[in-house]
């Protein structure tokens, strides 16, 4: 497992996806329109960092992701027929702000723990039933439904509902420790470990 | 959307992420493990269907690898649980002894309902029969359904059963309860807000602050939360599990049934320690002597203890500590002082 060559996935998810949240303030501080096109952008600029990394890893990871999403605001402006003003305010100074890409934001292992309860606090009661059995007490989905008295397309129903409600209130709060990864995959490209 | 015309024709992140969702779940399905270590073009290879999905570009599998990681996340919710709760999953035959609520199912199968609920509108002052131990006292009590109790040391009890209903109220303590069985009858224990119906069999309670702790050996426990309208269970256990239960939430444990049989061993006069924190186990004897036994230093209250005593034999206890570890005893009055 230790040597095995990272794939992309894997590589996406412990190295990119940590950076969402300040991605996500970025792009609503640059972007006045809407707010619910912000969640579009975001995924359009991780895509885009996907598919870029299917050639070519990025070293500096947080300075690509922003780069693309500043990149991805430009377009949009110029191929916009009809711009508000306000929507592209910053337009001239779009830059990204030295102090986001820099930033030690580590997040202390008891902070996430506090994120993901709250989350899960969120959640409708029968749903955090499912996912608490499912994952903190590691049972399988069937032995999940037997257990709560519900059919298993009921437990998968809740499991995609669970996993929405908790992506929707982490999203906004949570920076996992991609400094960290950053600062691993410097040394020698290890699989970051859960722990 | 602002730039679906010029970006590909891509649904809505809201809409890729709910399929993702969907494909999440069924994925999770297929994994009886808990690593989630999802390699998605091997799951690819034996499913056509998300094979195509996943295809479809990369934003698919960009927000599909999103909610993945938020769910391996939530594995991290695993600390929540307390150490001696994680060591009870792993190796159920060196466990630190915990007090617990006992259900021991009688016959093979028989359903207990355990119902939680704010009851606070049900019977402030239950009718009935009252029964009552004091400290170190034990009493069995026969009532008039052919349904037995046995009160453990310090607990106080209303039983009142009726052509129509059985209700016993726990006011404090613990009690070990062999229920007839009577369908038509449920036999419901309130213990505070929270309430046990069962259906017939053998079944201990032990009233804590804010919970109260299931255990069963034989059979199955289903446990209710009356809050939820919908009527759901809020879990079943089987043997071998012990739940603690309180309003809105449970937590379970695995354990050894011999763990739970010794954890009935009160109704013997018996306590009954297995590596259990000092501190634990001088709160065990504390519930059945008047003479209190105080732990002085925090560094000894961890040191664990097991062994066998009779629950009124402080002073075998007091024994034990002072040759075996050679702890130091002080007396004042009411109280054993233990230090290191």
């Amino acid at each position: 497992m230790q040597n095995r060559k990272e794939t992309l996935d894997e590589w996406f998810m412990q190295a990119v996806l940590p950076h969402e949240p300040a991605l996500l303030r970025y792009l609503y501080r640059n972007w006045r329109d809407n707010s619910s096109d912000v969640k579009d952008l975001c995924q359009e600029v991780l895509t885009r960092v996907y598919s870029a990394a299917q050639q070519d890893r990025p070293i500096k990871i947080k300075a690509f992701i922003f780069t693309t999403a500043r990149n991805l605001l430009c377009d949009l402006v110029r191929r916009a027929q009809v711009v508000r003003i306000e929507s592209v305010m910053d337009m001239e100074t779009l830059n990204i702000p030295s102090e986001e890409v820099g930033v030690e934001e580590q997040v202390s292992a008891r902070q996430e723990l506090k994120y993901l309860q709250n989350a899960m606090k969120a959640l409708p009661q029968k749903c955090r039933q499912v996912v608490e059995l499912r994952r903190i007490y590691g049972f399988s989905q069937r032995e999940t439904a037997r257990r709560l008295g519900i059919s298993e397309a009921a437990v998968e129903s809740h499991i995609q509902r669970g996993v929405r409600g908790l992506s929707d209130s982490l999203r906004n709060i949570s920076e996992i420790a991609a400094t960290r990864f950053n600062a691993k995959s410097h040394s020698k490209a290890k699989k970051e470990k859960k722990t | 959307m602002t730039y679906a015309n010029n970006a590909a024709l891509l649904p809505s992140a809201e809409q890729l992420e709910s399929e993702a969702a969907s494909w999440l779940a069924r994925i999770d399905k297929a994994d009886d493990s808990n690593e989630i270590e999802i390699d998605l073009d091997d799951y690819a290879a034996r499913d056509a269907e998300f094979e195509e999905w996943i295809s479809r570009s990369p934003g698919h599998r960009v927000a599909l690898l999103r909610l993945i990681s938020v769910w391996k996340r939530t594995h991290r919710l695993g600390a929540l649980k307390s150490p001696d709760v994680a060591v009870l999953k792993q190796n159920s035959s060196r466990l630190p002894l915990r007090r617990k609520i006992i259900g021991l199912a009688a016959a093979a199968s028989i359903l207990i309902i355990v119902g939680l609920a704010n009851l606070n509108f049900v019977a402030d002052v239950p009718a009935g029969e009252e029964y009552q131990t004091a400290k170190g006292g034990q009493k069995f009590v026969d009532l008039a359904d052919g349904s037995k109790i046995e009160l453990n040391s310090d607990t106080k009890l209303v039983a009142d059963i009726s052509q129509e209903k059985r209700i016993v109220t726990l006011d404090h303590g613990e009690a070990f309860f062999e229920v007839s069985h009577d369908k038509n009858r449920p036999f419901k224990i309130i213990a505070g807000d929270q309430a046990i119906t069962v259906l017939g069999t053998k079944f201990a309670v032990h009233r804590k602050k804010n919970s109260i702790e299931v255990a069963v050996s034989e059979g199955k426990v289903q446990i209710d939360d009356l809050t939820d309208l919908q009527e759901n269970p809020l879990i079943i256990l089987t043997a071998g599990d012990i739940a603690e239960a309180e309003k809105g939430g449970f937590l379970l444990v695995r354990k050894d049934l011999k763990i739970v049989l010794r954890e009935l061993s009160w109704r013997q006069k018996f306590i009954d320690f297995d590596n259990a924190p000092l501190i634990e186990a001088a709160a065990e004897f504390n519930r059945y002597n008047h003479t209190m036994l105080v732990i002085k230093d925090t560094e000894i209250s961890k040191i664990r203890v097991s062994g066998k005593f009779k629950t009124d034999n402080l002073e075998a206890f007091v024994r034990f500590l002072t040759n075996g570890f050679g702890f130091h005893v002080s007396r004042t009055g009411k109280e054993i002082l233990i230090s290191g």
